[in-house]
């Protein structure tokens, strides 16, 4: 029943239409749904970064596996590895899925990573990029060998006859500068407003004013 | 004395937040009790006869928010008295133990004296370190600086607003507690990233510590290497430690702990003596622990294990010491006489691994701080704000994220064991930011959801502590760490729906405060965003809601929007939105950008929501490009909810907003309201491709999923009903309108005038088409018609504007035909200009195949052209034949040139056509009218609304 209701789902169908397509009620079908997730959670094709939720009576876990939020987020972990997690929310998939025609589930998904330093990224200038293929049932990733130095934002997407369709894109992320500086850098200037950054920020903020490229 | 170099001698302490309420066998909290015994109290103990002996010495102390709590916490003075009772006592039973044997009863005899001299010092302060700390504070001799409120790894902290709380409320725990604001900070592990410098400053920081490398990778590179602290762009000063007096100590191969004659941490007697003589002093469910009793000395590697001598230890840190001072005073030296100033030494450590790990730690700071501070010739002992106050010139750069864990970034804190930490704790720093930005005004006057907030605060601070992460990492008592980070976050989580829905359980919430009594007064301020400007904005959208209660608040999706206009549609949404707004309905058009700039406007009293798309438009298919923006509006409209925007209904106009229109229809559960302009099966008479397939899919599901269909003539009406099904009762036909321009001016007759000359049309009649080009418009037929009309009227000039695909083809035709010199194609014409042309026209034709509306028919009426349309769509319903302009036959040109004839013929009956359509414009087509249609439409949707909201 649950392989009915995730292929249903993914052919872009609401809950309620699943509900009365497969006889049931909504609470079911959400029930069922619920327990596919945390099944697929605990395979060990996903466990990589996984909670170690495995280890404890599952009354006893109380952090949901998702949080509804769709999102994309780019950690540093060091000057060439970059931490990326995500969650892409059923009516995400389930929009991308209707446009694609296709079963969500069938489509290779992956990480499209843009090397944007110095520029205002508009989806086309980046210095390149490099395409991350990752594994199913994965919600989090480690890149490694990524350059020093370097700003990266990272897109969510799939892969579907030979091309790439991002789906969720990150904000940016610096990777550290592991050597010393190259002679003839320009001094710094104080910058004295603490209120707008004037520098790259890899941090995010809820206040209002535009990240800068710099 | 004109020092040649100075040290600056820093000692960080920190201890997660391990206190519990509950049960007072939990091993966690032996750590506390054993670093105060072998650490904390040993140092103080050194630092006290530095004072006593009037020893000029410099230190600085970073002692955690965390440790801060727990030392000043009345229960945990309570425990430490019983353990160090029990370890007196233990020592007591040693020294009889040992009795036979003399080199061990030594040792014994050691520790007792030691024991009682920390318990008499205990007895003598009442257990309270706090106020030795205060003291040694108020020395001058020792600076005491502060850290992240619960030693998060600040890198990983997501927002800057939970970055703000950490530093913050750290800062006031120190005040607190200590009675003063402190000028420096210790980063927990280190740990930086570019912009934390910019909130330190905002938090009023001086200085902070940083690792070697951080300061050598800086940009540009540092002129005094890492001799001198370095100013960060916000003018704050990171201090670099030195790389060989950390190795001296820390290094496991050749660091003076590992001596052979120092104690040898890892053989206590809770492991080694029988059961059921150490059981009284190890832990109560049989888990043997450290009791701090060990004989032995580290003897070497792969040699039985000698027992310890304490005078021969002794004697070891005091050459250790003056080794110690040697190198720096040799680095000091070396380094002067390429420094344009004495070099700055910075030497940081963890205090506990003084006393606990490496037992001799205390006396090889005692023996450092007297040799360097009556001894040294070269080297001066010094603190950050001394030298910031002796040498305020200091050089600036931009310093790497970076951290003083292993390889020197974030791996510790990051990695396979610990990774799934950060999705959870950076989703609770969003909703806790959310929600006390939500409830911000209600904080004084709700003292418990006040109280809740403030313990869901507390609740993710403890989670967000760097301790767990790096536990997991180490895999040492990992359980723990899991079950600490696993708890937090699930009171958390719990708290904050409980406050969401009003069931705060004041029970459950004393108990967690009970549990919890670090930072009692924690300010929500902090997470509030900077400036609050969101604040204001989201209030607005709710405030606006609630002024006007009837007003409506619409969500418009329209893939096009002035200044982007590819064809009527654009221009239709504008004019409707603005004629909607006049009426008071709060109206949000999401729509593209025009280029990459996305932004926001009030345009008429619209919100406009100008929306980039992750690939732009002309770098992609056109379809894939459409579906981004779908998902571009997805989103928004998500943003524009959370901020508090509420809306009544969804418009959506045509099939390319369709994936967006129904999936937020789904999602908010809103009524959609759907115009459809035109038709993919219209356009192309039938459909004939897979992309005329899928549009004409995405229009048929779009018509299926709307609670209402808006189109403009009966003649769509009839063409969605016959296509796609959908029953009459759900479509309405609202007509697009237009503006009723006043008759020229001298000035447009006098323009007028000027077009006929640059143009070359004489002073004949000019008949005008305005359309694009192509085969659904029908110049093809006016061009049949055209030689008839000639041969009546030779100085009659056909005006054809617009372009399109055709344009060639029918240029062509014109020539074959020999109609060269009476028809001119312009082209793309502006609106101006198009305006004069129409003015001046005897008559517009519009010889359309296919037409859903007609609006050029329209405003050619407005601006008294008589008009002649194919008796067709949306044009038989607005030209009436013989009342307010003429009709023929469509896609019959001789019924065209027919009634051009006739109306060139006679001129008088011009004046009555022109002025009935004039009035039927006014009447009909005028957009406050058909805005307040549209309006209506909506209200009709009101059980919908009342549900919805």
């Amino acid at each position: 029943m649950l392989e009915r209701i995730l292929q249903l789902r993914s052919q872009s169908m609401s809950i309620a239409q699943i509900a009365k397509e497969c006889g049931l009620t909504v609470g079911q079908v959400k029930y069922r749904l619920q327990k596919g997730r945390s099944r697929s959670e605990a395979e060990p094709a996903a466990s990589r970064n996984a909670a170690p939720s495995q280890n404890r009576p599952d009354d006893a876990w109380r952090l949901p596996p998702f949080y509804g939020r769709d999102v994309v987020k780019l950690m540093v972990q060091g000057p060439t590895v970059l931490f990326v997690y995500w969650e892409i929310t059923w009516p995400r998939m389930r929009m991308v899925a209707s446009y694609l025609q296709a079963d969500y589930r069938q489509i290779d998904k992956g990480l499209r990573l843009y090397d944007v330093t110095d520029r205002l990224f508009d989806g086309t200038n980046a210095h390149g990029h490099r395409d991350v293929t990752v594994s199913d049932g994965a919600h989090s990733w480690f890149v490694h060998d990524v350059q020093p130095g370097r700003t990266y934002i990272a897109d969510f997407g799939l892969f579907h006859r030979e091309r790439f369709y991002p789906i969720l894109r990150s904000e940016p992320a610096a990777t550290p500068r592991n050597h010393p500086a190259a002679w003839g850098e320009p001094l710094v200037e104080t910058a004295a407003d603490t209120r707008v950054p004037a520098w790259f920020e890899n941090f995010s903020s809820y206040s209002l004013y535009p990240k800068t490229s710099k | 004395m004109v020092s040649n170099g100075y040290l600056s001698l820093v000692l960080h302490a920190h201890l997660p937040y391990v206190r519990d309420g509950e049960r007072d066998d939990r091993l966690e909290e032996r750590w506390v009790y054993e670093a105060m015994l072998e650490s904390y109290i040993p140092l103080l103990l050194v630092f006290d006869k530095l004072l006593a002996d009037s020893i000029p010495f410099r230190i600085t102390l970073a002692v955690s928010p965390p440790l801060l709590s727990m030392l000043d916490d009345p229960l945990i003075r309570e425990r430490f008295q019983r353990h160090l009772a029990k370890t007196v006592e233990l020592a007591g039973k040693e020294c009889r133990r040992t009795s036979g044997s003399p080199e061990e009863h030594r040792v014994a005899k050691m520790y007792l004296r030691r024991f009682r001299e920390i318990a008499a010092y205990c007895r003598k302060w009442d257990y309270a370190l706090i106020p030795a700390l205060k003291r040694l504070q108020d020395s001058g001799f020792a600076e005491l600086i502060t850290c992240a409120a619960t030693h998060a790894f600040l890198p990983f902290v997501e927002t800057e607003e939970a970055i703000r709380a950490q530093l913050m409320v750290g800062i006031d725990t120190h005040e607190r507690i200590l009675g003063r604001r402190p000028a420096g900070i210790w980063l927990p592990e280190c740990g930086y990233t570019p912009g934390l410098d910019r909130l330190l400053k905002e938090a009023g920081i001086r200085y902070f510590f940083t690792d070697s490398h951080t300061v050598r990778h800086a940009t540009p590179q540092p002129r005094r290497g890492l001799f001198a602290p370095l100013l960060t762009p916000y003018d704050v000063a990171a201090f670099p430690r030195d790389e060989e007096a950390s190795r001296q100590v820390w290094s496991s191969v050749i660091g003076y702990p590992g001596d052979y004659d120092y104690r040898e941490y890892y053989r206590d007697i809770g492991f080694d003596l029988d059961w059921a003589y150490i059981a009284p002093y190890v832990h109560p469910e049989g888990i043997r622990v450290h009791t701090g009793l060990k004989y032995h000395r580290i003897t070497g590697r792969g040699v039985p294990k000698a027992i310890y001598d304490p005078d021969r230890a002794r004697e070891k840190a005091a050459v250790h010491a003056g080794h110690f001072l040697a190198s720096r005073e040799a680095q000091a030296v070396q380094a002067a006489e390429w420094l344009d100033r004495p070099p700055l030494i910075t030497a940081t450590y963890d205090a506990e691994l003084f006393g606990h790990w490496w037992y001799e730690g205390p006396q090889f700071l005692d023996f450092l701080l007297r040799k360097t501070a009556c001894d040294s010739q070269v080297i001066s002992l010094t603190t950050p704000s001394a030298y910031l106050d002796d040498y305020p010139q200091i050089d600036r750069g931009r310093l790497p994220m970076s951290s003083w864990g292993r390889n020197g970034y974030g791996e510790v804190w990051l990695n396979e064991q610990n990774g799934w930490i950060y999705r959870h704790l950076h989703q609770a720093e969003r909703e806790l930011i959310e929600l006390v930005e939500e409830t911000h005004d209600d904080h004084e006057a709700r003292p418990l959801l006040r109280r809740g907030l403030q313990q869901a605060a507390r609740e993710l601070m403890l989670a967000q502590s760097s301790d767990w992460a790096f536990i997991m990492d180490g895999q040492t008592v990992v359980d723990y760490a899991v079950r600490r980070t696993h708890d937090h976050l699930a009171c958390f989580r719990e708290l904050m729906e409980q406050i969401r829905a009003g069931t705060i359980d004041p029970e459950r919430l004393a108990a967690r405060e009970r549990a919890y009594p670090l930072f009692p007064a924690v300010d929500l301020r902090y997470y509030l965003p900077a400036g609050s400007h969101r604040v204001n904005v989201s209030r607005q959208y709710v405030a606006a809601g609630k002024e006007r209660e009837e007003g409506l608040r619409v969500l418009m999706l329209s893939w096009e929007f002035p200044p982007r206009v590819v064809g009527g549609l654009g221009r239709a949404v504008y004019d409707l939105a603005r004629h909607l707004a006049r009426q008071h309905v709060e109206v949000h058009v999401l729509t593209a950008a025009p280029c990459t700039a996305a932004q926001t406007e009030l345009v008429d009293g619209v919100r406009v929501h100008r929306l980039n798309t992750y690939v732009p438009g002309e770098q992609s298919d056109f379809l894939d490009w459409v579906f981004q923006l779908n998902l571009a509006m997805t989103d928004a409209a998500e943003r524009l909810v959370r901020q508090g925007f509420r809306p009544d209904l969804i418009h959506a106009h045509d099939w390319m907003v369709g994936w967006a229109a129904l999936e937020l229809k789904q999602r908010f559960e809103l009524p959609l309201v759907t115009t459809i302009h035109a038709l993919e099966h219209g356009r192309h008479q039938g459909i004939h491709t897979p992309l005329q397939q899928r549009i004409h899919e995405r229009e048929e599901n779009l018509s299926a999923a709307s609670d209402r269909l808006i189109v403009c003539s009966r003649y769509m009406a009839g063409e969605v009903n016959r296509l796609f099904g959908v029953p009459q009762e759900r479509i309405d036909v609202i007509p697009n309108g237009v503006e009723c321009p006043p008759a020229a001016t001298a000035d447009e007759e006098e323009r007028m005038r000027g077009v006929r000359e640059e143009l070359g049309l004489g002073t004949g009649p000019v008949i005008m088409f305005v359309g694009r080009m192509v085969r659904e418009k029908g110049v093809h037929l006016l061009l049949e018609a055209a030689p008839r009309v000639l041969h009546d009227h030779p100085e009659a000039v056909f005006v054809l504007a617009g372009k399109g695909p055709m344009l060639e083809e029918w240029r062509q035709t014109a020539e074959q035909r020999g109609l060269s010199s009476r028809v001119r194609f312009l082209g793309f014409v502006d609106d101006v200009r198009r305006n004069l042309l129409f003015r001046l026209a005897a008559a517009a034709v519009f010889p359309s195949l296919y037409e859903p509306f007609g609006i050029v028919a329209l405003e050619a009426m407005s601006l008294g052209t008589p008009v002649i349309a194919a008796d067709t769509g949306g044009l038989r319903e607005i030209v009436r034949h013989g009342e307010n302009g003429l009709t023929f036959y469509t896609g019959n040109a001789d019924s065209l040139a027919d009634q051009l004839c006739w109306l060139l013929h006679r001129p008088d009956e011009r004046g009555r056509l022109v002025r009935l359509a004039r009035e039927d414009i006014l009447r009909q087509y005028e957009w406050n009218r058909l805005a307040l249609q549209t309006l209506d439409l909506y209200r009709s949707l009101g059980s919908a609304l009342a549900t919805s909201i």
